[in-house]
């Protein structure tokens, strides 16, 4: 059967309509989308002439004609066309949107948060003056470490030797409200920048995450999309540098913190530092991953690494197929030889730390607290009371990263099958 | 026929992990 005898989905006489989208054109294309379904695709840049010419209405065919006239070549426009329809860029006819297509599904549109936080607002908290104040209280504290060294605490600020219960649910409650005001940080510098987002929990391998979606900021220049994708580390910053001021003030003993206040004081400045530690695991997509992916115009960075690892790994062992990325622009090509290395190291360690570390005390905890819930609480009211709270705020958090993971594992096994 | 690649982009979602959480357990059970 010939390609002309193939029923066409988009015969030359079809008029399309092609929804309003945002384009940014980059250093091997242009990102076209729609940051109200957070869909956003990349294209060779001639591609933008044939949307246009739809979009102004031009039947198919003699959009195809107008390309062909511009460059000498007569582009494919069916299985073209068939991409953006299923992504919702476009659908057929000129009498505006239809219900999806049999064997089309159409993205949903996002529901954003806190989109009636004002613009002006947001861009005060990111303008110069803001940064000013947050560059001077980075360089005060700088300045506290280097005239004493031994405000900076280490990882024993995370052992509670009294009132251990009591301080484990303050820190703990601590730690979500920060993580919190991380997220709220993106999203108001993304505010800041006239892009909507939405805030939630995810995982990162078998990290229990708290993110936030700023797909949205595809649809503007590269140099706007780093303040946004990096005001959640600025924040922990700010904050880190906040407490070491006030361990400072402490050990100067220009101010005195009560012993409990100091202990949680110390906890959540080197928590900080663990956050930020966080940051740098590049092997996952982290808030640094983002802002090294966009510096270095990849794409999509760590699937098509993913791709070309499977790939490789199919044709040693002559099972599966391998993937054809020849499309992949060249730098990015490159880039992607370079980051095997990084996802390869990144995830031997945290796997090794998995069963190690990580996996062993998960069951030691779960053992030691389950026994002594078993117990009841007439048995030892105190120490059942913190079982329970430890489990809540240790267990909890650890189980529910390690069952989104094995979800997301299985998710994508059934699909491959 | 000229061929067109589209390419998905990345979703950007950024993170912050409960890192602190793993890492007091790991720290916890170290110190104690």
């Amino acid at each position: 059967m010939t390609t002309e005898t193939l029923a066409l989905r988009f015969p030359a006489e079809t008029h399309v309509t092609i929804y309003p989208f945002t384009r940014q054109v980059e250093r091997d294309g242009v990102v076209i989308g729609r940051p109200d379904t957070g869909t956003f695709l990349s294209l060779p840049i001639e591609a933008l002439g044939v949307l246009e010419d739809l979009a102004a209405g031009m039947t198919v065919g003699q959009a195809q004609e107008a390309y062909f006239q511009r460059h000498g070549e007569t582009p494919e426009m069916d299985e073209f066309l068939g991409i953006l329809e299923a992504k919702g860029l476009l659908w057929q006819g000129s009498q505006g949107p239809r219900e999806p297509q049999t064997g089309t599904t159409s993205p949903r549109t996002i529901r954003y948060h806190f989109s009636n936080v004002s613009e002006t607002f947001a861009r005060r908290l990111f303008g110069p003056a803001a940064m000013a104040v947050y560059a001077a209280s980075f360089t005060l504290a700088l300045i506290a470490v280097w005239h004493a060294p031994s405000i900076v605490p280490g990882r024993d600020a995370f052992y509670f030797a009294e009132h251990r219960t009591l301080k484990a649910v303050a820190f703990a409650l601590f730690v979500y409200a920060t993580l919190f005001v991380h997220e709220l940080s993106h999203l108001l510098a993304a505010r800041a920048v006239g892009v909507s987002s939405r805030m939630g929990i995810s995982h990162r391998l078998w990290y229990l995450v708290a993110e936030t979606d700023l797909t949205g900021l595809w649809a503007l220049p590269k140099r706007q999309r780093y303040l946004p994708l990096l005001a959640g580390p600025l924040s922990d910053v700010v904050s880190a540098s906040l407490l070491l001021l006030l361990l400072f003030l402490h050990e100067q003993s220009a101010l005195v913190l009560q012993r409990d206040v100091l202990d949680l004081v110390q906890a959540g400045c080197f928590m900080y530092f663990m956050r930020l530690l966080w940051q740098t695991f590049l092997f996952v997509r982290t808030d640094f991953y983002f802002v090294i992916s966009t510096f270095l115009d990849c794409k999509n960075l760590l699937k098509d690494t993913e791709a070309f690892l499977k790939s490789r790994v199919a044709s040693v062992l002559h099972r599966g197929q391998p993937v054809d990325q020849s499309q992949i622009p060249a730098h990015e090509q490159r880039i992607i030889r370079g980051y095997v290395l990084v996802w390869l190291a990144g995830r031997g360690m945290a796997f090794l730390a998995l069963f190690l570390v990580s996996i062993p005390l998960l069951w030691h905890y779960t053992v030691e607290l389950g026994s002594t819930l078993r117990a009841g609480f007439a048995t030892q009211p105190g120490a059942f009371l913190d079982a329970l709270v430890l489990g809540v705020i240790f267990v909890v958090p650890i189980a529910t990263g390690f069952y989104l993971w094995i979800r997301s594992l299985t998710q994508r096994w059934r699909s491959a099958v | 026929m000229k061929k067109f690649v589209v390419r998905e982009v990345e979703t950007l979602k950024t993170t912050a992990a409960d890192y602190a959480c793993t890492c007091c357990c790991h720290c916890d059970a170290f110190a104690g």
